[in-house]
C-alpha cells in the first residue's frame, strides 16, 4: 500500500514538473523575445520576425520551423510554405493552449500584422476546421495569404482530433528597403 | 574564343558554384564564386563571392536573390523550368560564344525542377541573337509597369519566351519570334508541403492535469491507510468528505474540459467582413485587385477605341 502511494506521488511530481517546465519556457521565451526583432547582423536567428494581432493583445515572436521544439516556445514558419510577408501562401503553426490560445476569439476581418523584414497587413477572410491529413489549405495560392493553423477543440486535453486554420489575405505590402532588410528569409 | 575554351570556361564556373553548393549547407541558398563577369538578369555581376537565394516562392514563378558580398542585393524573376536539365544541383549557364558569360538557370538544394531566369526584354533578344537559343522574358512597357519591377509587379508580370526564327551554323539566332509564355504550376519549394497539418496540441496541461490527479490518488490512498484503523463511524465520514471534495471541485473542473465534441465557429466568428482601416504611412504599394482589374477594363476600352478610330480610317481609305 506504501508502495502504491509513493508511486502514486512521485508520478504527480513528474508530471507536473514536465508540464509546468514547458508552460514555464514558454513564458520565460516570450517574456525576453516579445519585444525585439531580428537584427540585420542576426542572420543566424531562429526568430523570423514578429506576428501581431492588435484586437487580441497578441504579440508573439516567429521562428523558423514548427517543431515540437520551437512551438514549445512561440508560433514558427511551417516549412515549405512561403516566406511570411511575401506573395505567396505563408503559414505559421502555434500550441492552442500557449501561444494561439487568444484565437478562440478571432473574427473574420481581424487585422494580422507580420513584421519581418517585409511588413505586411492581413485582414481574415475565413476560419474553417479542417482534419489533419488535410493540408489544401496550404498550397500556393493566386493572393497572398496568411495561414495561421493551431488545434481544435480549443479546451481538449491531449492531442485534439481537428486544426483551427485561419486564412489572412494580404492588404498592404511593404518591402524594406535594402539597406534595412534583415537576412531572415529562405525558408 | 574557341567552343572548347566555352565549354572549359561553363564546367569550371558550374564546378565552382556546386563545390559551394556542398560547403554552404543550406537547402534554399548557395555560396557561388565567379572568376569571370556573369551576365544576369540584373545587371553584370563582376567577378567575386556571392550568395544566391530563393527569396519567394509563388504558384508559378519564384523570385531569385543574389547578394554581394558588400551587402547589395539583386531580385529576379525565375520560372521552374520546363525543358532546362541540370546534371548536379547548382548554376546553368547560356552557352554564350563571345562576351559575358551569361545564367540561364539555377537548380537549388531541394528544388523539383530548375529554375529559369527571366531576363528584361532587351536582354532577352541579345541572349537569343548570341545563342540560338530560347530565352524567357518579361516586357514592363507591355504591362505598363515601371522598368524596376516591384514585388507586387513580378506577381503579374506577363512572361514571354523569345526564340530566333532560325539558327546559323555557328549557333546565333536569326530572326525572333515572340510568344506568351505561362509557366508550369509547380511551386518552387525547397522542401515539400507537409502530408499533414502540424501537431498544435502542447501535452504540458495534459501533464499537469495528470499529475494532480495522481497527487490526489496518493493522497486517497494515504487516507484510506490512515482512515483503515478508524471505527466504521469515521471511515463513513472520511469517505462523505473525500466525495464532497470530488463533487464540489473535480467534476466541475473536469467537465470544463471538453470530449472529442466538435465545434465549429459561431455566427459571430463568421461574421461578415468588416472594413479595415490601413495604416498609409506603412504602406509603399497596394496589392489591391479591384485596382489591378480597373486598370486592366481602362487599358481593353482605349486599345478598342484604338480599334474603332483604324477600323474609321481604313473605312475612309
Amino acid at each position: 500500500m506504501r508502495l502504491i502511494e509513493k508511486l502514486l506521488f512521485m508520478a504527480g511530481l513528474i508530471a507536473v514538473c514536465l508540464g509546468g517546465a514547458q508552460l514555464l519556457r514558454f513564458e520565460l521565451f516570450q517574456s525576453t523575445h516579445a519585444a525585439s526583432l531580428p537584427q540585420a547582423e542576426a542572420v543566424k536567428s531562429p526568430i523570423l520576425g514578429k506576428l501581431e494581432i492588435p484586437r487580441l493583445g497578441l504579440s508573439l515572436p516567429i521562428l523558423d520551423n514548427d517543431d515540437a521544439k520551437s512551438l514549445t516556445l512561440s508560433v514558427g514558419h511551417i516549412p515549405g510554405t512561403s516566406v511570411i510577408g511575401s506573395l505567396g501562401n505563408a503559414g505559421i503553426a502555434g500550441h492552442r493552449d500557449t501561444a494561439f490560445r487568444p484565437l478562440r476569439r478571432i473574427r473574420v476581418g481581424d487585422r494580422i500584422e507580420t513584421h519581418t523584414g517585409q511588413e505586411a497587413v492581413y485582414v481574415v477572410k475565413t476560419i474553417r476546421i479542417v482534419d489533419p491529413a488535410d493540408t489544401s489549405l496550404l498550397r500556393e495560392s493566386t493572393s497572398p495569404l496568411l495561414t495561421l493553423v493551431t488545434c481544435y477543440p480549443f479546451d481538449y486535453a491531449g492531442s485534439a482530433p481537428y486544426r483551427f486554420v485561419i486564412q489572412a489575405e494580404m492588404t498592404v505590402h511593404s518591402p524594406p528597403s535594402i539597406s534595412s532588410r534583415p537576412s531572415v528569409g529562405g525558408k | 574564343m574557341s567552343l572548347r575554351s566555352i565549354q572549359i570556361l561553363s564546367i569550371c564556373l558550374f564546378l565552382t558554384s556546386s563545390i559551394s553548393a556542398a560547403a554552404a549547407g543550406d537547402y534554399d541558398a548557395q555560396d557561388v564564386s565567379f572568376d569571370k563577369p556573369v551576365r544576369t538578369p540584373d545587371g553584370i555581376l563582376q567577378p567575386g563571392k556571392y550568395t544566391i537565394r530563393l527569396e519567394d516562392r509563388m504558384a508559378d514563378r519564384a523570385i531569385v536573390r543574389i547578394t554581394e558580398p558588400g551587402g547589395a542585393e539583386h531580385y529576379f524573376l525565375s520560372v521552374p523550368s520546363k525543358t532546362l536539365t541540370a546534371a548536379f544541383k547548382g548554376l546553368i549557364f547560356f552557352p554564350v560564344s563571345t562576351g559575358t558569360a551569361a545564367l540561364n538557370g539555377w537548380e537549388c538544394g531541394g528544388c523539383k525542377r530548375p529554375l529559369e531566369f527571366v531576363y528584361p526584354k532587351d536582354d532577352a533578344v541579345a541572349l537569343t541573337a548570341d545563342t540560338g537559343k530560347p530565352v524567357l522574358a518579361y516586357d514592363a512597357s507591355y504591362d505598363k509597369l515601371p522598368a524596376n519591377l516591384s514585388p507586387a509587379d513580378r506577381k503579374v508580370v506577363t512572361l514571354w519566351l523569345l526564340a530566333p526564327k532560325s539558327v546559323t551554323p555557328q549557333g546565333k539566332g536569326e530572326g525572333l519570334t515572340a510568344a506568351k509564355y505561362s509557366a508550369p504550376k509547380v511551386v518552387a519549394s525547397a522542401e515539400p508541403l507537409p502530408k499533414r497539418m502540424p501537431k498544435t496540441g502542447s501535452l504540458a496541461f495534459l501533464e499537469v492535469i495528470a499529475g494532480f490527479l495522481s497527487f490526489t490518488a496518493g493522497a486517497v490512498v494515504f487516507l484510506w491507510r490512515k482512515v483503515s484503523a478508524l471505527p466504521l463511524v469515521w471511515k463513513m465520514a472520511g469517505l462523505t468528505m473525500i466525495g464532497g471534495m470530488v463533487v464540489g471541485f473535480a467534476l466541475p473542473v473536469a467537465s470544463s474540459y471538453q470530449t472529442a465534441k466538435v465545434y465549429f465557429p459561431s455566427a459571430s466568428q463568421l461574421a461578415p467582413v468588416n472594413p479595415v482601416e490601413t495604416d498609409a504611412e506603412m504602406a509603399v504599394s497596394i496589392v489591391d485587385r479591384d485596382t489591378e482589374v480597373e486598370r486592366l477594363k481602362a487599358r481593353n476600352r482605349r486599345l478598342e477605341a484604338l480599334l474603332a478610330a483604324l477600323r474609321q480610317r481604313n473605312a475612309g481609305q
